[in-house]
Order: structure tokens, then C-alpha cells, then sequence
């Protein structure tokens, strides 16, 4: 029988975290919407937050941005504990929310100038690096200037995405970053998702596409009705998780079927 | 970049991008365009396409009299006298009452008892309106307010009153008398204004403000992005006065343009839904206009607070009805008596900016003026709060 108590094994040197929650809880009325997580993203590195609908990965994620109050617990960002004083954090975390948000009477250009200027960038000294996310995500000069609701789900996406990405945050939070995104628009975002990782950023992805996960995400954590039930490497969930098949989508189906067999957090912590 | 230049562009960026979205077409035809097509429509089309037909009112007498006194005749001669040099309202005298009950146009009919009655009780007047429309309606009030002056001033001194300098206003009251012509003249206008903006822009308003943001999903982006979230409220704020102003210069705009295409009937309808020069000066009008502007902008804020204390459809659904509801309770009362004051009403916000409209157009500063003036602020700045806190809810961010 499993033991219930913390279960934290380091299995190498890092302990430098970009993001730290401890004791995590968020309570809605009557519901516990998230319990007592212990989240620990490594710096420079893509840590993919996995989990069932309802699991409690968005209202984890809003705690992070500090743009919800946590019942109980502590976020730390960059060694910053945000959760005195939230305002700490805004304007830190480049975000892709999960659905297409902008403004949609605006062009993407109006859309992404207005992210830019709302973190007091320049739109000029952004200009190279957005042509250069134009031209990996074959984004023409029409597309640009094109209303944002005439566009296709996927082009939407893609903005947003860009929009994401362009205010060069030092974290990144994206959620369903390829959702509705072609084969090959898919691919181009998850190579720049890689290079950005290599500039030394550190993203954290939730997303339920198994070949963005399988390409992408070198740490887990595996969320389950508001509680972490694992995080670890890649290699400790197929480990733990699929020790037969080796295949990380089993893996993950059969981290998600586990029953939760106590209301106190089981949190394996393996790296 | 420094923090504070931060916070500076920040406030900047957002404002630009809200008073950007307000000028989006299907926005501004909404706030801008909405109340100009409404009173162009109200005043100016049925001038266009009326102007030229005049009304006959049908008039006679059975009125037998009391005393030596035929009040009957003294009415019937000064509506003849009053409408002499109208283009709009000819005054036809006729031998019978059938012919006033048979006739297509307006008719008046004294009935033989009339003078008694006005002596020893409430005397009846019999009207017709064939035509019914609300130029109609205003003339019939002009009639009844000129026999109205004949027979108090007949049964007072027993003169023949001159009606011409008489303003054909509502039945003269008390408060009338306390605040004078000015305020009179603008009562039920800036009433009548007052409640048909804040109904028009109650839809608006939602797309002013969060339920819109919440909508296109941008409101997480916006949190995420805003160091102070009190800016995000502020620039909905600016924007919300921009919005106001525009809508209330549009339905000036519409009268004015609707007056200017009409014909000297349509002062008629000016004494009903327009302001009558005649009495008010451009100060009062401008008075007027702050005071329509303030009870919009606490209409957006009351939206906002709806807004963003509550999940997107909830606020969607409430938001115009609280708006919609304070501004019918407040007309539906002042229709009743433009001047009074009640405790119903005194709750109000929007008879706050109201009645310190009437109060400084008609000179009457007392301290009621600073009450009420307390009164607007204080709200104002709790409903901000109570929006910059709901922000931070977790329903601000959900849907439904």
C-alpha cells in the first residue's frame, strides 16, 4: 500500500525554481476547487500542468498570475512570494489563455500594439522579433490587418500566441498553446516554444494535445480533483505510470484513472 | 522602465484601447447615433410630413351661464384669440355638438351647466381627438390649461384673464410658484431626457464596460497584464463620461435638427421633449446637460459594479433592468408633479442630478444642493470601489 505521507525525491541537484506553490488551496463556496498543491517548475524549463476538466489547472494557473487569491498557501515566482502583494507579479507572466482572447473588433497589429504599450514596450523595438514570428508562422502582411473576428480559429490562435510571446517575459503560462492549429502552424509553435526554452525561459503549459507534451514538456504535474497526485520528469511518469508500455499517453490515461484514495494530498515529487 | 512610467502607460494603453472600441462602429451607432435617430424621428419626421396639413378644432358652447357670467364664451374667445395667428390650429366656431362629436379634426364642447358647475363644483369639458397623435395631445393640453386660467381667473375677479403671456406649462403648483418659470420650463424636459437616455444606453452600457471584456475573453489578459486593477476601472470610467457627453450631444443634436426642419407647430412638441428658448437661457441648457451627463455616468458605473461582481450572463441579464428600473421609478413620479420632491424618489440617484439641475437653473442654492451633491459623489466613488474590488473576484472571471 502506498504511503499517504509527502513523498519528495530529488533526483538531481536542481532546486532552483522559477515557480513554487506550497500548500496551495482555493475554496469556492463549498467546493475545493484546488488543495494543498505543492508546485515546483525549474527554471528554463517546460513544465507541462496536466489533468482531467475540473481537475483545477486554470484556477492554479490564475493563482499563479495573481489574479485570484488563494484560500490557503503560498505562490513564490522568481523567489518572490506573490500572495502578500499580487501586484508583484502582474505584468511578469507572458500569458496564452485557453481560448482566443483579444479584442475582436481590433486587427492582431491593434492587438498586439495594445499588449505591448499595456507592459510599456515599444512597438518599434518589438518589430524585428514580431517579423520574425510572422514569417516562422507564414503570417502575411493581410492577415495583420484583418479584422481579428474575420479570422480563422487557427490564424486567431496563432495571434494570440504571438501576443503571448512578444512582451518577452521571462515565464511564460500556456494554456492549449496549438489548440485549432494546422499540422504544420502546430509545428512551427512548438519549435518556437523550444527556442524560447533555450533563451532561458521557463513555460508552463497546460494542454491535453499528446504530441505537444510528448515534444514539449520535461516535467509534470498531474492534477486530479484540485489535488497534484505527481510531478517529475517526463521519463518518472511513463516510469510510474506505464512501466509496461513505456508510452507516455498511457502514462497520462492511467495517472488520470488512478482513484484518489485519500483527500490529503499523495504528492510525488520525482526529479 | 521606472515603475511609476509604467503605471503611466499602463493607464494610457487601456484608455486608448477602451475610447478605441467606443468609436467602433456598431458602438457608436448605438451611443451616438441612437438618441439623434430617436428625437429626429420623434420631432423632425412627422414635421417633415406634416408641416403643411393644419388642424381644425371644432368648438361650441351650450353653456348657459351663472350669474351674468358665460365662462363657456370667455374660453371659446380666448382660444379663438390665443390661436388667431396660427398656421397649426384654426378655431372653428360651429352651431351644434354633434358637429364637434362628428368631427375628423379636434373638437371642444362646453356643456350648458359649465358656469354653474364651475361655481359650485367641478365643472366637465368634453374633448375630441380624431386625430390623435402627440402634436394633438400637446394642443389639447394648451386648451385645457387656457380654459383652466379663464375659469380660475373668471371665478377670481371676474375678468376675462389675457391668455398670451401665459406659457401653456402643467397646471401650476405650489413648487412652481417656490421655483419660478426657469425651472418650469426645463422640469419635464430634462426628466423626460434623463429617463429616455439611461434607457437607451443601458444596453450600451455593457459594452462599455467589463460584461463586453468578459465576453471577447480579454478580462483574464487584462488582470494578468494591469499592476493596478483600480486603472482598469478608471479607464471604463473616462470612457463611460466620453460615452455620456456624446449620447446626450446627440440627443440635442436631434432636436435641434428636428426642430430646424419643423414648422412652428413642432414648439408644440418642444414645450414636451425640447426646451423652450423662449424661457430658458444657453446657461440653464448646459446645466441641464451636466446634470443628464452625471445620471448616465452613474448609470455606467451602476452597470460596471453589476458587471463585475457577477458572472457574465448574471450581469448581463441585471445590469439594464437596475438601470432601467431607478429611471423608470424616478420618471414615472416626476411625471406626476415635475417639482416635487418625495421619499421614494430622494433615494434616487437619478433624481439627485435631477433636482440639482432644477434647483441651480432656478437660482434656489440651498442645502440641498450639497446633500445631494454628497450624495452623487459618495455614490460614485463606492461604486468604483465596490468594482474595483468585484474585479478580483473569482466570478468576475467566469461566464455563466
Amino acid at each position: 500500500m502506498r504511503s499517504f505521507k509527502k513523498q519528495i525525491v530529488f533526483t538531481n541537484t536542481m532546486t532552483d525554481y522559477m515557480i513554487e506553490t506550497s500548500s496551495l488551496t482555493k475554496v469556492f463556496k463549498e467546493k475545493v476547487a484546488v488543495r494543498g498543491v505543492n508546485l515546483l517548475v525549474p527554471k528554463g524549463s517546460i513544465y507541462a500542468l496536466l489533468g482531467p476538466n475540473g481537475a483545477g489547472k486554470t484556477t492554479t494557473i490564475r493563482m499563479i498570475l495573481g489574479i485570484l487569491a488563494p484560500t490557503e498557501g503560498t505562490v513564490t515566482v522568481n523567489g518572490v512570494e506573490i500572495t502578500i502583494d499580487p501586484k508583484m507579479i502582474r505584468g511578469q507572466i507572458g500569458l496564452l489563455p485557453q481560448y482566443s482572447s483579444a479584442y475582436v473588433d481590433l486587427t492582431p497589429m491593434q492587438n498586439i500594439k495594445f499588449i505591448l504599450k499595456l507592459n510599456g514596450q515599444s512597438f518599434e523595438e518589438a518589430k524585428p522579433k514580431l517579423a520574425e514570428y510572422f514569417k516562422k508562422l507564414e503570417i502575411t502582411e493581410d492577415l495583420v490587418h484583418k479584422q481579428f473576428s474575420k479570422l480563422s480559429g487557427g490564424e486567431q490562435r496563432a495571434f494570440s500566441f504571438i501576443m503571448a510571446i512578444i512582451t518577452d517575459k521571462d515565464i511564460l503560462i500556456l494554456d492549449e498553446p496549438t489548440s485549432g492549429l494546422d499540422i504544420t502552424k502546430a509545428k512551427y509553435i512548438r519549435q518556437i516554444i523550444k527556442d524560447l526554452v533555450e533563451e532561458g525561459k521557463t513555460v508552463l503549459l497546460s494542454s491535453h494535445i499528446v504530441s505537444d507534451l510528448e515534444e514539449l514538456a520535461e516535467y509534470c504535474g498531474i492534477l486530479k480533483e484540485g489535488q497534484l497526485i505527481f510531478q517529475g520528469t517526463k521519463d518518472a511518469i511513463i516510469d510510474q505510470y506505464a512501466s509496461d508500455t513505456k508510452d507516455f499517453e498511457d502514462a497520462i490515461v492511467n495517472a488520470f484513472k488512478t482513484p484518489l484514495q485519500n483527500k490529503n494530498a499523495i504528492q510525488e515529487v520525482i526529479f | 522602465m521606472k515603475e511609476k512610467n509604467l503605471y503611466f502607460y499602463q493607464l494610457k494603453a487601456l484608455l486608448k484601447k477602451d475610447i478605441s472600441l467606443l468609436f467602433r462602429k456598431r458602438v457608436a451607432i448605438l451611443i451616438f447615433g441612437g438618441p439623434f435617430l430617436l428625437m429626429f424621428l420623434m420631432i423632425g419626421l412627422p414635421s417633415l410630413f406634416g408641416s403643411e396639413q393644419s388642424f381644425n378644432l371644432l368648438v361650441y358652447s351650450d353653456d348657459l351661464g351663472y350669474g351674468g357670467n358665460v365662462i363657456g364664451d370667455a374660453i371659446i374667445g380666448n382660444l379663438s384669440e390665443y390661436y388667431l395667428d396660427s398656421s397649426s390650429i384654426k378655431v372653428e366656431l360651429v352651431d351644434n355638438s354633434s358637429s364637434v362629436f362628428k368631427t375628423k379634426d379636434l373638437g371642444l364642447y362646453i356643456p350648458e351647466n359649465f358656469s354653474e358647475f364651475a361655481y359650485f363644483s367641478i365643472p366637465i369639458l368634453y374633448t375630441v381627438d380624431a386625430v390623435n397623435t402627440m402634436q394633438t395631445n400637446s394642443v389639447f393640453q394648451g386648451i385645457l390649461t387656457i380654459a383652466e386660467k379663464v375659469m380660475i381667473t373668471f371665478l377670481a375677479n371676474r375678468t376675462v384673464p389675457d391668455i398670451n403671456p401665459i406659457p401653456l406649462q402643467p397646471q401650476s403648483s405650489g413648487e412652481e410658484i417656490i421655483y419660478g418659470p426657469k425651472a418650469t420650463a426645463i422640469a419635464y424636459p430634462l426628466g423626460y431626457m434623463l429617463f429616455l437616455l439611461i434607457a437607451l444606453n443601458s444596453s450600451s452600457n455593457s459594452l462599455i464596460g467589463f460584461a463586453r471584456e468578459k465576453r471577447m475573453r480579454t478580462l483574464e489578459l487584462l488582470l494578468s497584464y494591469t499592476h493596478n486593477h483600480s486603472f482598469l476601472i478608471i479607464s471604463k470610467t473616462i470612457t463611460a463620461i466620453i460615452a455620456s457627453v456624446g449620447s446626450t450631444l446627440s440627443y440635442v443634436l436631434g432636436i435641434v435638427v428636428g426642430t430646424s426642419l419643423g414648422s412652428a407647430r413642432t414648439s408644440v412638441l418642444l414645450d414636451a421633449f425640447g426646451f423652450n428658448m423662449s424661457v430658458l437661457t444657453v446657461w440653464d441648457i448646459i446645466i441641464g446637460f451636466i446634470a443628464v451627463v452625471v445620471a448616465l455616468l452613474i448609470s455606467t458605473l451602476i452597470t460596471m459594479a453589476v458587471d463585475c461582481n457577477l458572472t457574465r450572463e448574471a450581469a448581463e441579464r441585471l445590469s439594464p433592468l437596475v438601470s432601467i428600473g431607478l429611471a423608470m421609478f424616478f420618471y414615472f413620479v416626476v411625471l406626476m408633479n415635475p417639482l416635487a420632491t418625495s421619499t421614494g424618489l430622494m433615494i434616487n440617484p437619478f433624481f439627485w442630478c435631477y433636482r440639482i439641475g432644477l434647483l441651480i437653473i432656478s437660482g434656489v442654492w440651498n442645502y440641498e444642493i450639497i446633500l445631494y451633491l454628497v450624495l452623487i459623489l459618495g455614490l460614485m466613488a463606492v461604486l468604483v470601489r465596490f468594482a474595483t474590488k468585484g474585479i478580483q473576484k473569482e466570478k468576475s472571471l467566469y461566464l455563466d
